[in-house]
């Protein structure tokens, strides 16, 4: 699904990612995980088009990305979830939900998108008049999810979902990811600073360093990995 | 009818006329600033140009032997196509280069376009007064009575104008179009994550703006009957009054200080002095500015000029 190869990338003069080389297979859900800096979101930026990299290849489905823009590659089935959520807070949930099916053309499929939709986040169904703004952060995050999924995208890339979440709703939120990973067969590219967490929920991670892939493998092995251990889930 | 309640109704639509100009206008300099926070300096130009066209081709009309309804549509249409163009090309050349510069490099970029437009327009046409065709000569008259404080052409630019806007805040508020422009407003980069072309929409606005300035100055310089390459920037500083007046960044805001503004400025001119009229617009925008930022509508302080 997606292939970076030796990819470098960052802003201006200041290179965040110093050449990393990532495989995400269709269907998979692969987890990045790394502490704060260390060139995760920069690197989905990176994917998604907002930045260019200044050196290797980003190849979604088999094709070079270089050049286009973030909406053609949301028009091939990309999709960002970035971190904060950025929801339009003065607009309503089913405004913001009607913009994630900004490409969708027909009203037939929108309608059964939503009701997808409404089906994992039932909350969202209740507050759809309601100021995107006003929502709790955990029903944000729903929205944001939510608004991704309006997309059909084939591919989401999570961008922090747990962050500054309670630990129930985070809880709740990434059931649903393994959700949708399950029913929509939609392959998941999880940035997650919870490396505990993330690695519970994907079946491949990666270690990012400094911008730098230093460790990577099966979910299970890296929980049980004595590096991963001691640096990002807190035990010695 | 009172002589005194005439002549006070009089005013009153005089006032709502002229601020229907200024209300299109002031929307087009807002829903600019929603989405980009630019103040498009040059909008007073394209108004400008949209009365030179409609004066070329209700001119033209009148050679063919077109009726007066036909005659106005060719004038309108010619106007709001072309002065559409204008406010494409212009966001073209003038600000999407300068999209990720200092906010100071569009605004100047935004002055140099609207002094080179008058310029233009003075050499390719004149500098004098130009009389523009009459287009409302065949309006039915009013109702015995009404002739007194209103004319046929004040209630029409009047009803144009609410029509208009009741058509913007469809479009606005209940269209695709709209939600993208909305959201554009609150946060570009998440916009494009979700597949909007934002360049397009951007465009799609300037064309807009352009379109409302064009029917403003169509009806008014009907109704007036001269043009010259200036009239846009006094109307252009006056909308931008009104604009600032309402909030600017919100249409509804903008109509209600444009119809404000124009009431304003009638009232001063027919209850004190007309010497004064410019000066008591801008002495509501000082107010304004000092008591009530944010706009009778707005609900935060703009962050770029």
């Amino acid at each position: 699904m997606l292939e970076l190869v030796g990819v470098k990338s960052g802003y201006g003069p200041i290179e965040a990612l110093k050449g990393i080389d990532l495989q995400v297979g269709e269907g998979e859900i692969v987890a990045l995980i790394g502490a704060n800096g260390a060139g995760k979101s920069t690197c989905l930026k990176t994917i998604v088009g907002l930045l260019r990299p200044t050196a290797g290849q980003v190849r979604f489905c088999g094709q070079d990305t270089l050049g286009l823009k973030p909406q053609q590659l949301v028009a091939q089935g990309m999709s960002l979830v970035p971190e904060g959520r950025r929801i339009f807070g003065d607009l309503t949930v089913g405004e913001n939900l009607g913009l994630g099916a900004y490409l969708t053309a027909s009203r037939a499929q929108v309608q059964l998108d939503l009701a997808y939709v409404f089906d994992l986040f039932p909350i969202l169904q209740e507050r759809q008049k309601q100021r995107a703004g006003t929502l709790s952060g955990g029903q944000q995050q729903m929205l944001a999810l939510g608004r991704a999924l309006m997309g059909r995208p084939k591919f989401l890339l999570l961008d922090e979902p747990s962050l500054g979440l309670a630990p129930l709703i985070i809880k709740e939120i990434f059931a649903m990811i393994q959700r949708i990973n399950r029913e929509q067969k939609t392959t998941i590219l999880l940035v997650e600073q919870n490396a505990h967490l993330a690695l519970k929920t994907a079946q491949r991670a990666y270690v990012l360093e400094s911008g730098v892939l230093t460790l990577q493998g099966l979910a299970k092995e890296l929980l049980g990995n004595k590096e991963v251990q001691a640096a990002y889930l807190g035990l010695v | 009818m009172n002589e005194g309640v005439a002549y006070f109704l009089g005013i009153c639509f005089s006032g709502l006329t002229r601020g229907s100009i200024y209300a299109l206008m002031a929307l087009g300099y807002t829903l600019v600033y929603g989405i980009l926070s630019l103040i498009n300096f040059a909008h007073g130009e394209v108004y400008m140009i949209g009365a030179f066209v409609g004066l070329v081709f209700a001119g033209l009309g009148t050679i063919l032997g077109l009726g007066p309804v036909a005659n106005a549509a060719l004038a309108l249409g010619a106007a709001i196509v072309w002065a559409g163009a204008y406010g494409f090309i212009l966001e073209r050349v003038a600000y999407r280069p300068l999209r990720r510069a200092p906010r100071l490099a569009p605004l100047i970029t935004a002055i140099g376009m609207s002094l080179f437009l008058r310029e233009f327009v003075i050499l390719a046409q004149t500098s004098d007064f130009v009389a523009f065709p009459p287009l409302f000569e065949a309006l039915p008259s009013l109702p015995q009575g009404w002739g007194e404080f209103v004319l046929p052409s004040e209630l029409l630019i009047l009803c144009s104008t609410l029509a208009v806007l009741f058509g913007l805040y469809l479009l606005v508020q209940h269209s695709k179009m709209g939600l993208a422009m909305r959201s554009i407003a609150q946060d570009p980069e998440m916009a494009r994550l979700l597949g909007i072309d934002v360049d397009k929409i951007i465009s799609f606005t300037f064309v807009l703006g352009s379109a409302l300035a064009a029917v403003g100055a169509v009806l008014i310089s009907a109704q007036i009957g001269q043009i010259n390459a200036n009239i846009g920037f006094i109307v252009g500083i006056k909308a931008f009054t009104a604009a600032v007046l309402g909030g600017v960044g919100s249409p509804g805001g903008a109509a209600l200080g444009g119809l404000v503004l124009g009431l304003t400025e009638s009232l001063a001119a027919g209850y004190l002095s007309s010497d004064y009229e410019d000066g008591f617009a801008f002495l509501v925008l000082v107010l304004i500015l000092l008591f009530r930022p944010a706009g009778l509508v707005g609900k935060n302080l703009p962050e770029k000029v």
